[in-house]
C-alpha cells in the first residue's frame, strides 16, 4: 500500500473537475461548508472533498488565502483557538457571510437552470447510441 | 552527511515564509496556519495508509506550488496593511491640524508679533495644510472602504493608500517648514521657550514619523511576487 508512487487518482480527479472551473465558485463553496459550524483550514478542505464525493480536486494551498480574503471582506471571522489539544485558526460564518451565501445560492440556481435549458438536447432520447 | 533529507513539508513552509512580505505578525500567523494545515494533511494521508515520507510528499503535492499561493497571500497582506495605514491617515492628520488650530485660536502660541506679510503667508499655508489633510483623510476613508471588497485589486488600493499618505505628509511637512522659516522669530521662541510649543512640535514630528512608517510598510507589503525588484528585497528577515 505504501509503495504506490505517483498516485493516478488526482489525474482522474482533475479531469472530473478542473481547478480553474472551481476557482470562481470557491468562495461560495467555503461559505457553504461553514454553514454547519466553525471549522479550521484542513477541516474545510476535507469537508469540500467529502461533499463533492472526492471530485473536487483543487490545490489545497489556494483554500487558505481564500479564507483570509473572506475574512477581510467580513464574511468570515477567524480566530485562534484550541481544537483537539492543538492551537488552530478557526473560521466562523458571519451574518454578512450568511447573506452572501444565500445570494450566491440564488444566483447559481438561476444561472444553472438557464444553462441547462439551453444545453438540453432538443429531441431527448431519439438518438441511437 | 548523506542522511540529511529535508522534510518536504518543512521545506515548503520555509519557502512560503521566505517569499511573503509584510507585517511580521500577520506573516507568522499565515505560516503557522499553513504548517498546521499541512500537518493535518500528513496525518490524514497516514491514516489512509501511506508511510510518513509518502504522506508528506502527498500533502505538499496536494497543496500546490508555493509560487501559486504567494500572490494570493500578498494581496491579503497588502490589503490589511493598506487598511491600517488608511485609517491612521484619516485620523492622525486631521487631528494634528485640529490641534495646531486649537493652539493658535486659544492664544497659547502668542510670541513676538510677526510682520504683516509673514502673518498672511503663514495663514495661507495653514489653510493649504488644512485642505491637504482634509482631502487626504477623505481619500483614505474611501480607500479603506475599498479594502473590504472581496474582488478588485487589493494591492492597487494599498499602493494608492501609500501614495496618498506619503504625498499628504510630504506637503504638510513642506508647508510647515515654510511657515517656520517665514516666521522664524516666533518659531524660535516657541521651540526654545514655550513648553506648549515644544510639545506641539514633538507631537507633529511623531505623527509624521508614524505615518511615514505606516506608508513604507504598506509599500513593503505590496510584495515582489510579480514585481521587477526581486533581487532587492531577497534578504531581510
Amino acid at each position: 500500500m505504501a509503495s504506490r508512487m505517483p498516485s493516478p487518482r488526482s489525474w482522474v480527479d482533475s479531469l472530473l473537475v478542473r481547478p480553474d472551473a472551481v476557482r470562481g465558485h470557491l468562495d461560495g463553496l467555503i461559505l457553504s461548508v461553514l454553514e454547519e459550524g466553525p471549522r479550521h483550514g484542513y477541516a474545510i478542505i476535507e469537508a469540500l472533498q467529502a461533499r463533492s464525493g472526492g471530485a473536487l480536486d483543487l490545490p489545497t494551498g489556494t483554500v487558505y488565502p481564500a479564507l483570509r480574503r473572506l475574512e477581510r471582506a467580513g464574511r468570515l471571522s477567524g480566530s485562534w483557538s484550541t481544537v483537539g489539544g492543538r492551537e488552530r485558526r478557526t473560521y466562523t460564518l458571519t451574518r454578512a457571510g450568511r447573506h452572501a451565501l444565500a445570494a450566491q445560492r440564488t444566483d447559481w440556481s438561476e444561472f444553472s437552470s438557464v444553462v441547462e435549458a439551453v444545453l438540453r438536447p432538443p429531441r431527448p432520447a431519439s438518438e441511437p447510441s | 552527511m548523506t542522511t540529511a533529507v529535508l522534510d518536504p513539508v518543512e521545506a515548503h513552509v520555509a519557502e512560503l515564509e521566505r517569499s511573503l512580505r509584510g507585517p511580521s505578525k500577520v506573516r507568522r500567523g499565515i505560516v503557522r496556519e499553513v504548517r498546521d494545515g499541512l500537518a493535518d494533511a500528513v496525518e490524514a494521508h497516514r491514516r489512509g495508509g501511506l508511510d510518513a515520507g509518502e504522506a508528506a510528499r502527498r500533502a505538499v503535492r496536494d497543496f500546490g506550488p508555493v509560487s501559486a499561493v504567494v500572490p494570493l497571500y500578498q494581496d491579503e497582506l497588502a490589503a490589511g496593511q493598506g487598511r491600517r495605514t488608511a485609517l491612521l491617515l484619516a485620523v492622525a492628520l486631521p487631528a494634528l491640524m485640529l490641534g495646531w488650530d486649537l493652539l493658535w485660536s486659544t492664544g497659547f502660541m502668542d510670541g513676538p508679533p510677526a510682520a504683516p506679510a509673514a502673518a498672511a503667508t503663514v495663514k495661507g499655508l495653514a489653510r493649504a495644510q488644512d485642505l491637504v489633510s482634509g482631502v487626504a483623510a477623505v481619500t483614505a476613508l474611501l480607500l479603506a472602504s475599498l479594502t473590504f471588497r472581496r474582488t478588485g485589486s487589493p494591492r492597487r488600493v494599498a499602493a494608492a493608500v501609500a501614495v496618498t499618505a506619503l504625498s499628504a505628509v510630504g506637503l504638510c511637512v513642506l508647508s510647515a517648514v515654510a511657515m517656520n522659516v517665514v516666521n522664524f522669530a516666533q518659531a524660535w521662541e516657541r521651540l526654545t521657550a514655550q513648553p506648549v510649543g515644544q510639545f506641539a512640535y514633538a507631537a507633529s514630528a511623531a505623527t509624521v514619523l508614524l505615518l511615514t512608517r505606516a506608508a513604507v510598510r504598506t509599500l513593503r507589503a505590496l510584495g515582489t511576487a510579480d514585481g521587477p525588484d526581486q533581487g532587492r528585497s531577497a534578504r531581510h528577515s
